[in-house]
């Protein structure tokens, strides 16, 4: 019964955003102001049907309703309570109509902050949402319903993938996915600004919350699935290059490069054109990022069951949505663009050189995940593109950027002059070689070329923007109110190079034999293996090594690591154990039993200022967040 | 029916690495050893290199290597060629430059330089246009 | 051209190749040994567990099958087998990958042993040669030992028919004269 009241709502849900497209978008063309008045309360009852429909599957969970196919494919009466309820978006079912939820929550909330925009804009966009939502749900509804029934109930559920079994895992699809649904906010003002062919300056305003605000998600959920996989799969690395994870990182570096394009546009009143189709590609990338993760056109490791139907149907929407947005910008951009003069040496210039090489990167993650597809496809032959390819692109790429993120606060807007410049940037050249010199000293003698690079870059972004912050203060006597965020994103991206510089050159990984008793040493940590024991948790069978944990002989902690068979996946677990720190982790993975002396193998890591990859990326979210807050503040005393 | 059978494998990724202590004569050895097993796939598996996968075929494949390396002293060429004569160029997460992958290899630094290029060329025209 | 299009014709193209990936396997991995020498056979003979002289292969065509008892593929591809030994001429060599010797005779005696030769390789040694990835997979070889080529994956009845008698008679003919 449950079960068909949740499909009835995703009915209505899908009903009400058909209902807001069309009459939104008839409305504004006509402009007819009655209909125009309906899209808030259409955008409202699409929100609520599409809620109802997604709380009563949680609901489903809850009860272990299994005569839905998906509840029985994905949970079990032996879960912990708080596992059932993520379990409904623990697959790709559940997780597209938290998606399409998602979709239509953003939309409400466009529907009810409208400053900035004409009455026009505000409709289309409500109209643009309403479509994209109704073509979620549509696919949902015809190709992926969670409310499908099963002829045979079973008594039990197949349980969740116990890698999922995690607190990490509840809250990244939910990040993640108000990440890729967030950048429809800045994509549909695109559209409707390129239907109107007129951009004006407070709609950009506008947009530019709403893509940070996005930015700010996507950047948070990539950076919790980094660290899920850096605990939970048991092999101790952070970023894989896996289809999946370039599926994240491509709307988020297109994103990057629309928020400072904005900004340019807002400011200045140029890049109008580039700054749409940025907004454009960016939708687009998250679009094609559905499509890689849930058609199977490519091999992860993460993805979700896939069926080439689904696939067809997400690749005719992208043709629709993307190639419909793509054909609008071929013949309205050229009627936007008032070319205003701009100089090679200003801010708006460096910006937007600096969205050229976040381009061309993303370009080039794309290019490597679709390759082999590419070759494939021409009959040119079969290769893999992984982690080697991405790391020997990717690293070049990120020294430019680095170089111009530093120089990029000094630079005045609309023209600068090379003397000026140059002596604007000596305190920061002069700190940053003393920092570098004073790393290269702690570091030495173990020091690759690459070690001074990454403390460079790490110098010229961090102390760049830090020093720039303060002649502000003492000149101004106040902090800068619009730049703060962009200070403390640009320090959080400083500290996760610095971390990804030195964990990936200092980090030192081992596979050891370790009999009871022995230890082994890790630079001046020694671990020592104290005994196994055999133990039953909640739904799965334990076995937990007992490792000592000493620095320069001095013991610090016990570390507990796990080796588990979840009962019904019959899929072993390994849970690591790490001693966390900000200069270094300690991660202990429990191998096999070796021989009958009771010897185990282990994998043991050290890993230094590891966490400052995610204590960057969260530096980087809280000055997304910040710039958003203070332009609401900015805002309402202006107002 | 596919659609069943394959919602089974979802996340079937094997989560835990086995792990093999292998004993190497020299620095050198185990350094090409850990650098191969990152830069093999196993070919098996969904999207996996050989240190991370548990498969079977992993584990042959890993043993293969440490015996290549360890008794045969074996180069690295010797070993991706042994691998590549077997798996082909799917085997390597670093495609080798030839022909088919000129494209991979070189259009990062293309796409740079031609956006550079644009950039100054765009910023240049705006300059005329508002001169006349 | 204008400039404001080239993003749309950047997207159809991508979106083409979306589409044509929709029509491909990403996890069949072709045989690089195709149009190579076979790699040997050199291992013992199930039944006898005396050493398999290759030789008896020459000057013919064959078709190699690689399979164990533990493989559920095996088990469905193994009764369209029966169709294969109807052949006049046909030669099937069977390779016993990674299993145990009594659990392949027992399993040969339970489901019927349509294998003129069977090879064991209960380290994988031999699979490695053959580039061999997941089972069942099964090889074409020419007269003159030539791979010529490869099915991953337990054959259908449809394979058989379409692709692999009609494969095989075409070199064996070739090979007779």
């Amino acid at each position: 019964m449950l079960g068909e009241l949740g499909l009835f709502a995703l009915i209505l849900a899908a009903g009400f955003a058909g209902l807001l497209s069309v009459l939104s978008l008839w409305g504004a063309h006509t402009a007819q102001r009655g209909l125009m008045h309906l899209a808030p309360s259409l955008a409202l009852a699409m929100f609520s049907f599409a809620g109802l429909s997604f709380l009563l599957l949680i609901v489903a969970f809850l009860q272990d309703d299994f005569s839905l196919k998906y509840v029985a494919s994905h949970s079990s009466v032996h879960m912990p309570t708080l596992f059932k309820v993520s379990a409904a978006w623990g697959a790709h079912e559940g997780s597209l109509l938290l998606w399409a939820l998602m979709l239509t929550g953003w939309t409400l909330a466009v529907a009810y902050r409208a400053k900035g925009l004409t009455q026009l804009e505000h409709t289309r966009i409500l109209g643009i949402l309403g479509f994209i939502s109704f073509g979620f749900l549509v696919f949902i509804l015809f190709t992926s319903s969670p409310f499908e029934r099963l002829l045979n109930v079973p008594e039990d559920g197949l349980g969740l993938n116990p890698l999922l079994q995690d607190i990490a895992l509840i809250i990244h699809p939910p990040l993640l996915y108000m990440g890729y649904v967030g950048v429809a906010v800045s994509f549909a003002l695109a559209i409707a600004l390129l239907w109107q062919g007129e951009v004006r300056k407070s709609a950009l305003a506008w947009a530019r919350s709403w893509t940070l605000i996005a930015w700010v998600f996507l950047t948070l959920g990539i950076a919790l699935g980094s660290w899920w996989a850096y605990y939970e799969l048991g092999w101790g690395g952070w970023w894989f290059w896996d289809p999946v994870e370039n599926a994240s990182l491509l709307p988020w570096l297109v994103s990057t490069a629309l928020i400072h394009s904005l900004l340019v546009s807002e400011k200045r009143g140029v890049l109008i054109g580039w700054t749409l189709l940025l907004a454009i590609l960016a939708f687009a990338m998250s679009l094609i990022g559905a499509f890689l993760v849930r058609s199977g056109v490519l091999t992860s490791v993460h993805a979700f069951a896939t069926d080439p139907t689904r696939g067809t149907y997400i690749l005719l929407f992208l043709l629709v949505v993307i190639g419909g947005a793509l054909t609008l910008f071929s013949y309205q951009a050229p009627k936007l663009v008032k070319p205003k003069p701009m100089q090679l040496l200003s801010k708006e210039t460096s910006l937007l050189m600096n969205n050229v090489l976040l381009m061309v990167m993303a370009a080039s993650v794309l290019l490597g995940t679709l390759y082999p597809l590419l070759l494939d496809a021409l009959g040119l032959g079969k290769l893999s593109v992984g982690a080697p390819y991405f790391n020997a692109v990717m690293i070049p790429l990120t020294i430019p950027l680095a170089l111009l993120m530093g120089i990029g606060f000094f630079l005045r807007w609309k023209q600068d002059h090379a003397a000026r410049l140059t002596q604007a940037l000596w305190p920061l050249a002069l700190f940053s070689a003393l920092a570098v010199l004073i790393g290269a000293l702690w570091l030495m003698p173990d020091l690759p070329i690459m070690a001074v690079v990454g403390l460079a870059m790490t110098a010229w972004v961090g102390l760049g923007a830090l020093i720039w912050l303060i002649q502000q203060r003492v000149r101004s006597g106040h902090l800068p109110n619009s730049a703060l965020g962009a200070v403390l994103a640009h320090s959080g991206f400083a500290l996760m190079l610095f971390g990804i510089a030195l964990s990936s050159l200092y980090g030192i990984e081992k596979d050891v034999r370790l009999a009871p008793g022995e230890s082994y040493s890790l630079k001046n940590y020694q671990l020592q293996f104290v005994s196994v024991s055999q133990g039953a948790g909640a739904n799965y069978l334990t076995s937990q090594a007992r490792v000592k944990l000493f620095k320069d002989d001095q013991f610090i902690r016990e570390l507990q690591a796990e080796k588990r068979l979840y009962i019904g996946h019959k899929m072993p677990m390994t849970e690591v154990a790490i001693d966390a720190g900000f200069t270094r982790d300690i991660y202990v993975a429990l191998g096999e039993p070796l021989g009958d002396q009771g010897a185990w193998s282990f994998r043991l890591q050290y890993k230094p200022f590891l966490r400052a990859i995610w204590l960057g990326a969260l530096l980087m979210a809280l000055g997304g967040l910040i710039a958003v807050f203070r332009r609401w503040q900015m805002r309402s005393k202006t107002i | 029916m596919r659609a069943l059978i394959l919602m089974f494998f979802l996340f079937s990724l094997p989560s835990h690495a086995v792990i093999e202590t292998y004993h190497f004569s020299n620095e050198q050895q185990r350094a090409l050893y850990d650098e191969l097993v990152r830069e093999l796939r196993c070919v098996v598996c969904q999207n996996q290199n050989l240190i991370d996968s548990n498969a079977p075929l992993a584990q042959d494949l890993r043993q293969q290597i440490y015996q290549m390396v360890q008794h045969e002293q074996a180069d690295k060429e010797t070993v991706i060629k042994f691998m590549t004569q077997r798996y082909g160029d799917f085997v390597l997460y670093k495609p080798p430059l030839q022909p088919n992958t000129v494209l991979l290899w070189f259009a990062p630094l293309l796409m740079l330089l031609l956006g550079v290029v644009m950039v100054v060329r765009f910023v240049r025209q705006t300059q005329k246009v508002s001169h006349d | 051209m204008k400039r404001a299009s080239w993003p749309l014709i950047i997207f159809i193209m991508i979106s083409l190749l979306f589409a044509l990936g929709l029509m491909l396997n990403p996890r069949e991995v072709p045989s690089p040994l195709i149009g190579q020498q076979a790699p040997s056979l050199k291992g013992q003979k199930l039944d006898t567990s005396t050493p398999f002289h290759a030789e008896v292969l020459h000057h013919q065509a064959w078709l190699l099958n690689v399979w164990a008892s533990w493989c559920t593929g095996c088990l469905v591809e193994h009764p369209l087998f029966k169709q294969l030994t109807q052949q006049p001429g046909l030669v099937l060599v069977g390779l016993n990958y990674k299993d145990e010797a009594k659990a392949a005779q027992d399993w040969l005696n339970l489901h019927g042993n349509p294998y003129d030769y069977v090879i064991t390789d209960p380290q994988g040694r031999l699979g490695l040669d053959w580039g061999v990835y997941a089972v069942p997979e099964t090889f074409l070889i020419d007269a003159q030992g030539i791979v010529r080529r490869k099915w991953v994956g337990a054959l259908t009845q449809q394979q058989i028919e379409q692709e692999v008698i009609p494969a095989w008679q075409q070199l064996h003919i070739a090979g007779v004269k």
